[in-house]
């Protein structure tokens, strides 16, 4: 009865995993694009599947496809082309996309309410933008990075009642695990804003849809902010090999996921139950 | 001056009336429903508490209209997690889009009552034409109130991926039938 592309697991884990794989190994190979291309390659596939083509009605959620679209372009011109200023684009891009992303839901607010809404907005977009930037020097480090922080808000998402934000959020998690085997596969250590500035804008701005358009305490986002921290930080030896490093920084990652994801379930007044309902939705 | 009262008294009169009743809708007794296929295994269904707007009748004309206003937070299906879900961006995303709306273009009559009506229905800003077959109505003083009061039942079905809301189709079924029962008062 379920058709093998509407499979959930297939649309946020699998199919995003592979086309990130091959899409970075093949970025690699042919070297005529950075192999971190391959996160975006796996997000696209992924939305694909779970949106179509289908951008009529431009709500949140499809503006937040969008602008991840614009920032891998941006961000693979950026690597490409070396251009000065990029820091100051990032964070004009980011608010920019803050503001078309939450606009409609922020004007219908008022006063005092819509002011502390926006600015906590823009507050974790640029702040997220600003703990990925580093970690375009070390593509293990970014790779772990987008595969907790997808996981972290995948999972919120899900406390927050929104299977569609979960969806995007594990598909982009599983398109930085694509991301780290080719890594593995080609020796390549290559991140570049390539990865850090979509998958910091998409995780943002999926996280505040959560807070903003779903049940999710806003306290859960400074406690996702975090994983770029832990994913820059986490102590590794060099003389480990290197898929050992990598499964270290993600699992550092993922230890912040996880308090993320208890914090939601604790505050948010949602229970196992509530997630199985929506994970039923994500089934259905 | 007398004449002229007259005259007007007598062209009243013999058209029956020269302006539509003006009702405001009950929200007390004004309910959309709506069902869909759920897996392919049952229809789940599920209503709106909030509805408000407005309509026109000219019955010796044969003119009117309707407007209502539906509260997409007030969705319920009797179960809140799933009302939840409905209200996220998979479906309603109530937040950014609060309400939806039905607005009539034409009312189309067979004999002496409404037949169908004809309008635009708007869901997360995506506007698409409608047409709402009208199984019952009627109109007369409510024997409780003893206001004159106008109501009807009416159907429609619509494909909720045109409007946008294209989540879990086609497995959360895309045809989502509509059933609408309102009372209006008049003002």
């Amino acid at each position: 009865m379920i058709d093998f592309l509407h499979l959930p697991e297939v649309q946020s884990a699998f199919a995003p995993l592979i086309a990130a794989w091959l899409g970075g190994w093949l970025a690699h190979k042919s070297g005529k694009a950075p192999i971190g291309i391959g996160v975006i390659v796996g997000f696209a596939v992924a939305v694909l599947l779970i949106n179509g083509v289908d951008f009529r009605t431009l709500t949140a959620m499809r503006k937040i496809i969008v602008v991840g679209v614009i920032t891998a372009i941006v961000g693979v011109l950026v690597d490409t082309r070396h251009t000065r200023g990029a820091t100051l684009l990032y964070m004009g891009l980011g608010v920019i996309a803050s503001l078309w992303v939450f606009g409609l839901f922020l004007l219908r607010k008022s006063g005092m309410e819509m002011i502390i809404a926006g600015a906590a907005i823009i507050a974790y977009v640029v702040w997220m933008l600003f703990a990925m930037k580093p970690l375009k020097v070390d593509g293990r480090r970014a790779g772990a990075a987008t595969v907790a922080l997808g996981i972290g808000t995948g999972a919120t998402a899900l406390m927050g009642s929104s299977a569609l934000i979960a969806q995007l959020a594990f598909a982009l998690s599983a398109a930085g695990g694509g991301y780290i085997l080719a890594l593995l596969m080609t020796r390549s250590n290559n991140a570049g804003t390539t990865v850090t500035f979509p998958v910091a804008l998409l995780v943002s701005l999926m996280g505040c849809a959560t807070v903003a358009f779903a049940e999710l305490a806003w306290i859960v986002l400074v406690i996702l902010g975090l994983i770029p921290v832990a994913a820059r930080y986490a102590p590794v030896l060099e003389h480990w090999p290197r898929w050992f490093q990598i499964g270290f920084m993600i699992l550092a990652s993922l230890v912040i996921a996880g308090i993320a994801l208890a914090y939601a379930w604790w505050t948010g007044g949602t229970d196992p139950y509530t997630t199985s309902i929506t994970l039923e939705a994500i089934y259905a | 001056m007398r004449k002229t009262l007259v005259a007007i008294a007598v062209a009243v009169s013999s058209t029956g009336t020269v302006w539509a009743d003006n009702y405001d809708i009950d929200p007390a007794h004004s309910m959309p429903y709506f069902s869909l296929n759920h897996l392919g295994f049952s229809t789940q269904r599920g209503h709106f508490e909030k509805v408000s707007g407005k309509m026109s009748l000219d019955v010796a004309k044969k003119t009117g209209s309707v407007e209502i206003t539906i509260d997409t937070n007030s969705v319920t299906t009797g179960f809140g997690k799933r009302d939840e879900h409905l209200r996220s961006p998979d479906f309603f995303n109530a937040a950014e889009y609060p309400t939806m709306t039905f607005k009539s273009t034409k009312v189309t009559f067979k004999g002496d009552t409404v037949a169908s009506v004809e309008g635009n229905l708007t869901i997360m800003s995506t506007t698409k034409p409608v047409t709402l077959t009208v199984t019952a109505m009627n109109c007369g003083k409510n024997p409780m109130n003893k206001k004159d009061t106008c109501g009807f039942d009416a159907t429609t079905q619509i494909k909720r991926s045109e409007y946008g809301m294209n989540y879990g189709v086609p497995n959360i079924g895309d045809d989502v039938a509509i059933q609408l029962s309102v009372e209006a008062i008049k003002q």
